[in-house]
């Protein structure tokens, strides 16, 4: 008896916590733009000096709306959210999605397509798709970052050069299926090697690795930066943050022959959103000259807009040539990395 | 319904479940051992040296019991690591370094870190409402140290021990994040498997199946276990002046051992606060992100959270026959399950948090306090009665007693809600985090300086506040008798 | 009843005890031979902590002699004595038979000879029908019976009484010091009977010590005692209990 009076009260309680998503009539949409606009985005845009936080007020002044904040943990769980209120969408927008989260709900119709304002300015190979289903804002390079003080590499190496054993205990990396990085590893290994150097890569990973992080925070800051192994998978621009903020030059990414599979991220309007004029109006301002001159310094990530300002740190890190970027695309992405997930899972025995 | 079930069934990866659960049974098992042998042995011997409790130690002990997993993971990597200080020490020594962490073993020493606690905790709560006179008879008939315990002490201790058994299994079997950090990739739980369904692989039939699935076999385990349990009311025994033992040296240095081992990973975390730009920079941005609202936030959802976590707790207690079974179940349901099925429903709010961090805890403060409760004298009631005291006195005279156990599990609550990470993650709403929550956004940004401040400083506000807390209660025992001694004498 | 012979010798010498900084007794001595040494005085006066020192349950400065051997440098397991107070402290989980027969375990006593012990005293103090029974589900003076036969059936050489009769009615006190007398004389134990009653002390004991803000007041033997004019003694004298 108890228990069911804790439920109700817990139901009627979440009443006042959730938005109200009853259906609202077309008409009445146009008439929302003055009203409240709710945003999905994961942790680290959200987080006190993210990329969000940056410019949101601005936001809400210029367009008059109040925008209500919808943190989560990872963008697994945002797309679990989506999905799970398809039919009822309590979200306007969402930000932070990937290429590879992409291909997960490409044939989902969650999104709705939204050509922004300033979309000729970005480069046609940063899109998602032709329908402009998500615009992109910014984006970055998987790499291995190492510690030049524990580490050396003379010059590029292959991507499979990493499981010789002179790297055995000396590598962290992230888990794929549970981490951005970890996936985006998975891809380029596979864009990067033919299939018999993939096979041979991952199964000479699993013994090479030291351990298998959950997630980029564990990987980088928990095990690399306590000096764990010298070498972690992250982002070629990590090393920027620590030429720019501690001044320190033995961060390194490694040259790797292959090239790098390129990260995208992107904002979307959500497919019968109450707000969705609102959401444009949102997507439009995060292509905007005062958001995109933040990304670089919050997401350490490149802007999409060409124009838009880097720290000088960012001109002592690789930057890939475009004959070294590795491509996917999103629809062989959408039909395999299901199963590719699955391999790595028994690979690694999970 | 049968084919859904069946598809479902079939979608699983059942060698991988199965070896999931053969990990999550052995290294819970394993660290339930390990806890009660170093935990209540240690609450054991205390109890049978008869020295005078020392204040700080038992802070030290509330200390780990909740602290998030990161910072437990970065702790115990700055010490135990490749790079961690023995790793160093015997770098310098010439010696080969270990590799103590990344398998299945070091899952176990995080494990024991944030139970030996608990587990001390608890028996030594237990233990401190057992008079001693029965071990004084027992002694004096010539029983060895050995004899009493089994035959004395354990008939009246079982129950505390096996309810605390049963905790420290479910938390190691459920947890999360630990398993990975510290594990590496074959190690982990069942609960990851089922996060990475639900958010990995978007099958959520499967998760769902897989979390209800758990939640059965934990419950049904712990139920069975559960069973031996009969609760002792203990016969009234006149309290005489007890000289307090001598100083055991052994024992001293065996708490300054496990003090050791408690705080030295957390000591790693100072160090890194001055990272970057520097102690002052770092403390500055802290203030700039909002640290203070935050960590006011964080208190004042641990006070509230904590008064609706004991009523229902105490519901529970006073007012069901069958007193464990709804706790039981309640810690027996996977907390991604429950996670992601919170926000889902409830959504983010400081309301929303304030109900998550009542609910979770509402169960573990239950079986510290029966415990005590159960360990009453077996007139308590009937002299109230007799005296005629009314339900408010009774209430009143309950509470009074509870109150060493009350306070005990108000330290416990505050380290629960101020050092949690996980919950707030999932739940409090933007622009207001909690202050771990805040200080773990950091890494994000690579604020990791600040962010290690950030930790170390709640960390040391933890522990001012259970030693103000302690004192204060004790310096209240000492007025309340004061001011009883005043008033009998001019009587 | 006049004892002819003496059971036993107690002597004690400088005996202190300091609990917190407080001297709870203050260099007790005294030499004792006889058979039931009666210790009384105002509550608060140390007469527990004295027994409890006796039994080794108390740290204490000083020296303690019985029968010639000395006892203040064995643990209480060592010591061979009874200890009956007046909380009785029967387990609550072992029936009065089994609580009976623990001292018995413990000294690795065949089954066969613990059965026997333990039935040949239920049947000495008259507590046979009580033997399956639980403490919570006796009496007081049945408690107490059962509890002096568990300190008795392994043969203690010095048997401490700490107020055993507290608590029980006027009759009934009476009717278990005459049973106590009883059952003591034939077993030839000695025993330090501790009361704060000065009848009870008179009737049972040889010899009394009377203890005043854990210092000794008075030593001597029961005549001595009933004849002595001292001030607190006439207090204790002139008390209605």
């Amino acid at each position: 008896m108890l228990w069911a009076s804790i439920f109700l009260t817990v139901f009627l309680l979440s009443g006042c916590a959730r938005k109200n998503s009853a259906p609202i009539a077309p008409a009445d949409k146009d008439k929302l733009v003055s009203a409240e606009l709710t945003v999905y985005a994961y942790d680290s845009l959200t987080a006190e000096w993210g990329l969000i936080p940056a410019f949101l007020s601005d936001f809400e002044k210029t367009s008059g709306l109040k925008v209500k904040m919808v943190k989560f943990t990872d963008t697994g769980a945002m797309l679990s959210q989506l999905i799970l209120e398809k039919d009822q969408p309590k979200a306007d927008v969402v930000m932070g999605l990937d290429n590879l989260n992409y291909a997960q709900i490409a044939n989902k119709n969650i999104l709705e397509p939204y050509r922004p304002v300033l979309a000729d300015k970005i480069s046609s190979d940063l899109w998602f798709d032709k329908n402009f289903t998500l615009t992109p804002f910014d984006y970055g390079y998987i790499g291995f970052v190492y510690d030049s003080r524990k580490i050396k590499f003379a010059g590029p190496i292959s991507l499979k050069d990493l499981v010789d054993s002179k790297y055995k205990d000396k590598i962290i990396i992230e888990q794929a299926g549970l981490s951005s990085p970890g996936t985006q590893l998975l891809v380029w290994s596979k864009s990067a090697l033919s299939a018999v150097d993939y096979d041979k890569f991952w199964l000479g990973m699993k013994d090479n690795v030291l351990t298998v992080a959950p997630d980029w925070s564990t990987a980088y800051y928990s095990l690399f930066l306590q000096g764990e192994a010298p070498i972690v998978l992250s982002y070629l621009t990590s090393p920027a943050y620590h030429i720019d903020q501690e001044k320190a030059n033995n961060y390194q990414a490694v040259p790797i022959k292959e090239g790098y599979f390129r990260q995208v991220e992107g904002v979307a309007v959500i497919k019968g959103a109450t707000n969705s004029n609102g959401a444009k109006k949102f997507i439009d301002y995060v292509l905007s000259q005062s958001v995109q001159d933040k990304i670089a310094t919050t997401q350490w990530m490149w802007p999409v807009m060409p124009s838009s300002s880097l720290p000088v740190a960012f001109g002592q890190i690789i930057t890939p040539t475009s004959s070294q970027i590795l491509y996917m695309d999103s629809a062989i992405l959408s039909a395999n990395l299901d199963q590719w997930l699955k391999k790595y899972n028994s690979v690694f025995g999970l | 319904m049968f084919d859904l079930i069946m598809g479902i069934l079939s979608n699983l990866n059942w060698p991988v479940i199965f070896a999931r659960l053969w990990f999550g049974s052995w290294e819970s098992l394993a660290t339930v051992f390990l806890s009660l042998l170093i935990g209540g042995g240690l609450a054991l011997w205390q109890n049978f040296a008869r020295v005078k409790k020392i204040i700080w130690f038992d802070i030290i002990m509330i200390m780990p019991i909740f602290l998030p997993p990161i910072v437990v993971g970065l702790g115990l990597i700055s010490i135990w690591g490749n790079n961690g200080l023995v790793n160093q020490g015997l770098n310098f020594l010439g010696l080969t370094p270990i590799k103590f962490l990344y398998n299945g073993f070091s899952v176990v020493l995080a494990h024991c870190y944030y139970n030996i606690p608990l587990v001390y905790l608890a028996i030594s709560l237990k233990l401190s409402n057992l008079h001693p006179a029965f071990e004084d008879s027992a002694m004096v008939m010539g029983a060895s140290r050995l004899k009493i315990l089994t035959a004395v002490i354990w008939p009246r201790l079982r129950s505390a021990v096996l309810a605390v058994s049963a905790l420290v299994f479910l938390y190691s079997f459920t947890s999360f994040a630990l398993p990975l950090v510290l594990g590496g990739i074959k190690h982990q739980t069942l609960e990851v498997y089922i996060y990475r369904l639900f958010t990995g692989q978007l099958n959520f039939a499967s998760a769902i199946s897989l979390a209800i699935g758990q939640t059965a076999f934990l419950f049904g385990l712990v139920i069975l276990f559960l069973k031996k349990m009969n609760y002792f009311n203990e016969s009234y025994v006149n309290p005489i002046q007890l000289g307090i033992g001598k100083k055991n040296i052994k024992l001293l240095l065996s708490q300054i051992a496990l003090a050791i081992f408690l705080l030295a990973p957390l000591s790693g975390l100072i160090i890194m606060g001055g990272r970057g730009s520097g102690f002052e920079a770092n403390f500055l941005f802290l203030i700039r992100s909002g640290f203070l609202p935050a960590f006011g936030r964080s208190l004042a959802l641990a006070g509230l959270s904590f008064i609706f976590s004991i009523l229902i707790a105490g519901f529970f207690l006073f007012g069901r026959r069958r007193r464990a079974f709804w706790p039981v179940l309640w810690l027996s349901v996977s907390p991604v399950c429950f996670g992601l099925i919170w926000r889902w429903l409830i959504g983010q709010s400081l309301l929303s948090a304030f109900l998550a961090f009542v609910l979770i805890s509402w169960p573990f403060n239950f079986f510290l306090l029966s415990s005590y409760y159960h360990s009453r004298p077996s007139f308590f009631y009937d002299s109230l009665k007799i005296m005629g005291a009314n339900n408010w006195q009774m209430i009143k005279a309950t509470v009074n007693y509870l109150a060493p156990a009350l306070l005990k599990i108000f330290c416990l609550h505050l380290v629960f809600v101020l050092g949690d990470v996980a919950i707030s993650g999932l739940v409090t709403p933007y622009g207001q985090p909690t202050v771990m929550l805040l200080n773990y956004s950091l890494i994000g940004s690579y604020r990791f300086g600040a962010c290690a401040l950030g930790m170390s400083l709640v960390l040391a506000m933890i522990l001012i506040l259970l030693l103000a807390i302690n004192l204060f209660a004790t310096q209240a025992r000492e007025m309340k008798k004061f001011l009883l001694f005043h008033f009998r004498a001019e009587e | 009843m006049r004892v002819l012979y003496f059971t036993m010798r107690l002597n004690i010498k400088n005996l202190s005890v300091e609990i917190e900084n407080k001297k709870i007794l203050s260099s007790i001595s005294l030499d004792y031979s006889g058979n039931v040494l009666g210790v009384i005085g105002p509550s608060g006066c140390g007469k527990t902590t004295l027994l409890r020192a006796l039994a080794g349950l108390q740290s204490a400065g000083g020296q303690i002699f019985l029968n010639e051997e000395r006892l203040d440098d064995k643990p209480p397991a060592q010591r061979q004595l009874g200890l009956v107070t007046q909380d009785m402290t029967l387990f609550d989980h072992l029936t009065v038979r089994q609580n009976i027969a623990f001292p018995l375990q413990i000294r690795k006593i065949t089954r066969h000879r613990q059965n026997r012990l333990t039935q040949d005293i239920l049947r000495q103090f008259g507590i046979v029908d009580l033997a399956d029974k639980f403490p919570q589900q006796i009496s007081g003076g049945e408690k107490q019976r059962a509890a002096m036969a568990r300190s008795l059936i392994y043969d203690p050489q010095l048997l401490l009484l700490d107020e055993p009769f507290a608590g029980l009615d006027a009759i009934l006190r009476s009717r278990l010091l005459v049973w106590l007398k009883d059952r003591l004389e034939p077993r030839k134990l000695g025993t330090v009977f501790v009361s704060h009653n000065i009848r009870e002390i008179e009737f049972l004991a040889d010899a009394v010590l009377v203890l005043i803000d854990g210092q000794l007041y008075f030593f001597g033997s029961g005549q001595e005692f009933k004849n002595s004019s001292l001030e607190r003694i006439r207090e204790l004298r002139q008390s209605p209990v």
